[in-house]
């Protein structure tokens, strides 16, 4: 495992990757280059099928590329372990996903200490770490809640609280607003903003809803397996107020 | 972690509680079938516990099980006696004969000769109900237990109504064995015997005038070794100067248990409920936690993408199939102590749960969950984390 010390907290030159074998052989990715800053949120757009979710699953070191190079904070999946990559990932990606994916029989507590359980931390320092996370997202008077008690927009707000818990670098969302209103939607992007874009960490936020593209620092258009364009929202956004 | 499996298995409560019957139906029926068997083996042996001063028990060597009737010549009580090291040694008759009962019926029973003098092999001065031990000592006297005198010698009200109602037989009345008279002088607790006949207790000198003629009619031999002697010293010695089999009780009830478990046919017929027991088992928790396991992937693969490693996941399966054991084993041994419970009276049931069953069946309990567990490891093993984002 070799890190450099880097401005970027993702670098992915040439990614390829292919499911199936033979005539059943689908070409996910075709060359994928692509990076993101410490401290930006990069909104990978595109069709369905176009491989944004094979690129974050890369990206998130929770899938092997077939070809290219891709590092994240100077580090390559590629030369860790198995257990190097799961512990690894345990302490610098945090997850946010489309369906909330909260386990159904936790509290929204226990579901936001889950990260810092399988980091080690003893129990009732992560429910104590989770409640102040919780409270940061708006959801401190919610800490001992089913997930089923809760409404959409909580339980994403959960999921987010669940993402930052452990402080990670690096945060992979999944269409984190596609299950909600367009003013839940905003209301969790706001809170993105807020509390987990930050000068040393990174989000990469895999998207459909145009709603949200003015959240974005940059926005990676992707089709049949490769980045089509890059539009940097902050030059673009400086140039209107111009 | 720990803490998070049991709740993501307790809060599922529908699949937790099939996975939880199906174990404990097992449980159930594995106790419940053991217990029975156990308390069977227990029946074919009772003599040897309730005569504790007899250390060593005498008989024909071909002998497969107490109460496997060979008898020996008498004058081998007298062998016995002149072996070095023995302190007492008393003849034992058990026997097979016909009563004829005061309404004229006819029933089966088994006789007990215990020694005239000594008396050792009756009842215990404790179990006797009615009359006294020492009653035997009158001419023509016999003693039965409780369960004789209630149900296989009770006699008719009206003895020339054959629709007549039945009343318990009572001391002082006589019946008919092989045709000589013997008259009831003493009533005792119930003894339970593997054959559900009567038991009929009566010195020894008389049992054999009871029995139809044979020249070998001594069935055992009781003794107990002089004090400082062991039993297993002098059983080598007996052996030698009789070429008879001699025993210590143990070994009597080891000998009989082997009989029956092995040539008896009923370790295989309880072996196979055992074994239907633990099909049920597997097929049922198995189904059941395969399912639980397959509904709860997503999750797995979540806590996988996050950072637990696959062996923690599995640690995580087996906890959680661990719990189900435990509580299934545990319902499973309740209600199989009530079934107990409910059977203590009975006098023709003995229901045992000795501590070999205690801790065997939650052993195989445990290899069942742990079985059922395994048959949906693979996929959690397998699993991909980036299942997550599909």
């Amino acid at each position: 495992m070799t890190a450099t010390k880097t401005q970027y907290a993702v670098e992915c030159k040439a990614v390829t990757k292919a499911y199936g074998k033979g005539n059943s052989k689908v070409q996910a990715l075709r060359g994928v280059d692509v990076s993101i800053g410490v401290g930006e949120l990069l909104m990978l757009v595109g069709p369905s099928g176009c491989g944004k979710t094979t690129l974050i699953s890369v990206i998130a070191g929770i899938l092997d590329r077939d070809g290219g190079d891709c590092r994240v904070f100077g580090h390559d999946y590629m030369e860790m372990s198995g257990r190097e990559r799961t512990r690894w990932r345990g302490q610098t990606i945090g997850f946010v996903f489309q369906s909330f994916n909260l386990l159904p029989t936790l509290s929204a507590a226990e579901n936001v200490s889950v990260p810092l359980l399988i980091n080690g931390v003893p129990r009732s320092k992560a429910i104590s770490k989770a409640k102040d996370v919780l409270a940061r997202v708006g959801l401190g008077d919610r800490s001992r809640s089913l997930p089923s008690q809760l409404s959409g927009g909580q339980q994403q707000r959960v999921a987010i609280a669940r993402a930052l818990v452990h402080e990670p670098k690096l945060i992979v969302c999944d269409e984190p607003t596609s299950a909600l209103d367009h003013e839940t939607g905003h209301k969790v992007m706001d809170l993105f903003k807020e509390v987990a874009v930050g000068e040393d960490r990174a989000l990469v936020v895999v998207t459909h809803d145009q709603r949200i593209f003015e959240f974005a620092d940059r926005i990676a258009r992707m089709d049949d397996g490769h980045i089509e364009s890059v539009e940097d929202r902050r030059t673009s956004v400086a140039a209107s107020d111009i | 972690m720990n803490l998070l499996a049991i709740k993501m298995l307790v809060g599922n409560r529908a699949q937790y509680l099939g996975i939880v019957s199906g174990l404990t139906f097992a449980s159930l029926l594995i106790i419940q079938q053991m217990g029975i068997f156990f308390g069977f083996l227990s029946l074919t042996s009772t003599a040897l516990g309730r005569i504790p001063s007899a250390e060593i028990w005498i008989a024909d060597p071909d002998i497969r099980f107490v109460g496997d009737n060979r008898p020996m010549l008498d004058n081998m009580l007298l062998r016995v006696r002149s072996v070095p090291g023995v302190a007492w040694a008393v003849p034992y008759y058990n026997g097979m004969l016909r009563a004829r009962l005061p309404d004229g019926r006819g029933e089966s029973c088994v006789v007990l000769g215990i020694d005239d003098s000594s008396m050792i092999g009756g009842p215990h001065p404790s179990e006797m109900i009615e009359g006294k031990l020492e009653n035997l000592k009158r001419a023509d006297s016999i003693i039965i237990d409780q369960r004789t005198a209630t149900t296989m010698f009770r006699v008719r009200v009206n003895p020339e109504d054959p629709d007549s109602e039945f009343r318990p037989i009572t001391v002082g009345e006589t019946i008919e064995l092989n045709d000589r008279r013997a008259t009831i002088v003493g009533i005792c607790k119930t003894l339970l015997q593997l054959q559900g006949e009567a038991t009929v207790f009566t010195l020894y000198n008389r049992a054999v005038q009871y029995s139809p003629f044979e020249r070998r009619r001594l069935s055992y031999i009781l003794a107990a070794p002089n004090e400082g002697v062991t039993a297993e010293s002098l059983l080598p010695r007996i052996r030698q100067a009789t070429g008879m089999l001699a025993a210590t009780p143990k070994q009597m009830e080891e000998k009989t248990w082997a009989f029956f478990i092995f040539e008896g046919g009923f370790g295989v017929f309880f072996g196979i409920t055992v074994v239907f027991g633990v099909i049920i088992g597997v097929g049922i928790a198995g189904q059941m936690f395969y399912s639980f396991v397959s509904g709860n992937l997503r999750y797995f693969a979540i806590l996988k993408a996050m950072g637990s490693s696959g062996r923690r996941l599995v640690w995580m399966v087996i906890l959680q199939a661990t719990l189900c054991g435990v509580m299934g084993w545990a319902l499973g041994m309740g209600l199989a102590s009530l079934f107990g419970y409910m059977v203590r009276d009975s006098d023709q049931l003995l229901f045992e749960i000795p501590p070999i069953l205690f801790g065997g069946s939650l052993l195989l309990i445990l290899t069942i969950s742990w079985l059922s567990a395994m048959l949906s490891m693979r996929t959690v093993i397998k699993l991909d984390p980036a299942e997550v984002f599909k």
